[in-house]
């Protein structure tokens, strides 16, 4: 291909104040917020619709709120051991922030059309959950969500354009200027020129093989691959505690989201010897922290009493209807594979097993991996802004609404200050389309499931449960292939050009992971972090967080006790 | 081989096709049934399941895992 942006096979230029990449549970309502102040905005999704995209796409069983109903229940009781919960790994100031704004955006939610409200005594049912003791989750019934956020988008003008797959930012020296993708059913190439970006792309899925071995069978959305985290990195962004991979319990061969409302409301987990082995782990028993949760249960595994159960069988016949309304809610087929299984909740004890690493909702209780952002969604680079699970702050839907709302309108208020809309160099553009588009011009090459392929294996192998410098080593050396087998990828198809971008992000993620994780010489919210060449928590040198950056093209580290204390906040 | 279109009760109108956040499904023609491209690649979500207006789509686990 000769290259240049005016081809034949080129989409529209798109041109506007905010572009929102990604429009899951953030993107709507940053697209909303966005909108609210005034701005003119497009909203860029990667699958055929904004009713069904992203981890809500299957629907949500329950959302973390801070809403005044009891003394516990203030920013202040929420906030109280959170950094404590987090070990030390959450941002502090945006917890604070969420605290006070989700209360406001729960009412907006509810204002929509949101049923937040138990249907026969008109309140909220508030639960507790894994990682939180006292009753904080409100049980709603969201299955359709996402439709109510998409009529809301759609209603107040934001543009949407689906089927669209932005792979990179587009900068003039230290500032945004727009992003440029492929259309995942055209292939063709897009700018979109912007004032102010917003990403929303959501976590990292499909970087460790799952455990039934069907790749898209995960917890979290497989079709999250880290877009957002990986075009920031590119762009010099700076992310944070991308070392502590997230992990959770789920059924036995179907991983899924939902267990942790099981045991909200009541629910126990047990050994194959029938103990229920918590309390020996965490002093919350069965509430602990996810990640506790997880340590333990492989714990028990490692030990030979495995298989462990979440059960249900002790609990009165109107919870088991309340935990099967949840599973509905929250992704309906699980209900449909419980069936297959002939597994019924309130006679049998249900199978779990630790789900495959992913990246993005909190590894712990508000603490996650990601994109650095300030308490008003700022990124360290000029009008790049950032919500939900693709930044370092998430508490799952919850916070991505809160904080979504929030760099909408931060982002907007930046736009309003630029007077035009900046023009990226045509020459940048020119090399951004012969590289997104390389796949489907190449003659021969190597599939995105070989590159894929490899990439689990690697951080299966070197970057999992155990970790020490010699397998994190190797594991570093293994990328640096894949990154030269990134320029083989070969793409027969629009389809697979989308997979080859993804693969491309995956391996840019999985090289700050790493990175990250050999450079933290302790071991902390294990197993999300468990380095058995440091097995201990070392508080005197490693209290603090790593920020990894880019810079001249290369990758680098630095330390900080606090995320804002660059003055960045 | 999940998800499955029942032919008998498809009307071809697409909504699978446009919910599916995985591009696993496609209906190229209006004429034809949706096809699932890309079986290997479905979420489980059951977003197409439950926006279809004919009630003709059922999920089917490999049996691999059942």
């Amino acid at each position: 291909m000769d290259g240049g942006p005016r081809s034949s096979s080129d989409g529209l230029e798109v041109v506007c104040d905010v572009l929102v990449v990604g429009g899951g549970a953030a993107g709507c309502l940053a697209a909303i917020g966005a909108r609210q102040k005034g701005a003119d905005v497009v909203l860029a999704e990667k699958g055929g619709s904004i009713t069904r995209s992203g981890n809500l796409a299957s629907g949500i069983d329950h959302y973390i709120a801070v809403l005044g109903e009891a003394p516990w229940d203030t920013p202040e009781g929420f906030l109280a051991n959170l950094e404590e919960v987090n070990e030390y790994l959450v941002d502090m100031e945006l917890a604070g922030v969420f605290a006070r704004e989700v209360a406001a955006m729960v009412r907006y939610l509810e204002s929509i059309g949101v049923p937040f409200r138990d249907k026969e005594t008109g309140r909220y049912r508030r639960v507790p959950g894994l990682s939180s003791q006292k009753p904080r989750l409100i049980n709603l019934e969201g299955a359709d969500v996402k439709k109510l956020l998409a009529r809301e988008v759609h209603r107040l003008g934001v543009k949407v354009v689906e089927r669209m797959a932005v792979h990179d930012l587009l900068t003039n020296g230290q500032e945004t200027v727009g992003a440029v993708g492929v259309g995942v059913r055209s292939g063709t190439f897009h700018v979109f020129r912007a004032k102010a970006v917003v990403l929303t792309t959501g976590g990292v899925v499909r970087l460790y093989p799952t455990p039934s071995g069907l790749t898209f069978m995960s917890h979290h959305c497989p079709y999250n691959t880290g877009d957002g985290q990986a075009m920031a990195f590119r762009a010099g962004a700076e992310l944070t505690n991308m070392e502590f991979t997230y992990c959770s319990i789920v059924p036995k061969d179907f991983s899924t989201a939902g267990i942790s409302g099981l045991v909200g409301l009541g629910a126990r987990i047990i050994n194959a010897l029938g103990e229920r082995y918590m309390e020996k782990y965490h002093p919350w028993g069965e509430k602990a922290p996810r990640n506790a949760v997880v340590w333990g249960t492989v714990q028990e595994i490692k030990n030979g009493r495995g298989p462990c159960y979440v059960d249900c069988t002790h609990l009165p016949p109107e919870i088991i209807g309340l935990i099967k309304l949840g599973i509905q809610n929250e992704k309906a087929t699980t209900l449909d594979f419980l069936e297959a299984k002939g597994i019924d909740l309130g006679r049998d004890p249900l199978e779990f097993e630790p789900q495959e690493f992913d990246l993005g909702v909190s590894f712990a209780f508000g603490a996650g991996s990601g994109i650095l952002i300030d308490k008003t969604c700022a990124t360290n680079i000029e009008g790049l802004f950032a919500a939900g699970d693709c930044t370092h702050f998430s508490f799952g839907a919850t916070s991505a609404n809160t904080l979504g709302y929030r760099a909408g309108q931060e982002a907007a208020k930046y736009a309003g200050l630029c007077s035009t809309v900046p023009s990226p160099a045509e020459k940048h553009l020119a090399e951004h389309r012969d590289r997104l588009l390389a796949p489907i011009n190449r003659k021969e090459g190597i599939s995105h499931h070989e590159l894929e392929e490899k990439l689990r294996r690697t951080m299966a192998r070197y970057v999992g449960f155990g970790r020490n410098a010699r397998g994190l080593e190797t594991a570093l050396k293994s990328l640096q292939t894949m990154k030269g087998d990134r320029q083989k990828l070969l793409a027969s198809n629009p389809h697979e050009l989308l997979r080859s971008l993804e693969s491309q992000n995956l391996v840019d993620v999985a090289e700050t992971v790493v990175t990250a994780a050999l450079e933290r010489k302790e071991s902390r919210a294990v197993p999300c972090h468990y380095r058995a060449d440091f097995p201990e928590r070392d508080d005197e040198n490693w209290k603090k967080f790593l920020v990894i950056k880019k810079e001249d093209g290369m990758t680098g580290i630095k330390c900080r006790s606090t995320l804002h204390e660059d003055g960045s906040g | 081989m999940p998800p499955r279109v029942d032919a008998t009760k498809c009307t071809g109108c697409g909504i699978c096709d446009l919910v599916c956040p995985g591009d696993v499904i496609h209906q190229l023609d209006k004429e034809l049934h949706p096809l699932v491209r890309y079986p290997e690649e479905c979420w489980y979500c059951g977003s197409c399941r439950a926006d279809c207006p004919e009630e003709a789509i059922s999920y089917v686990f490999p049996a691999v895992i059942i």
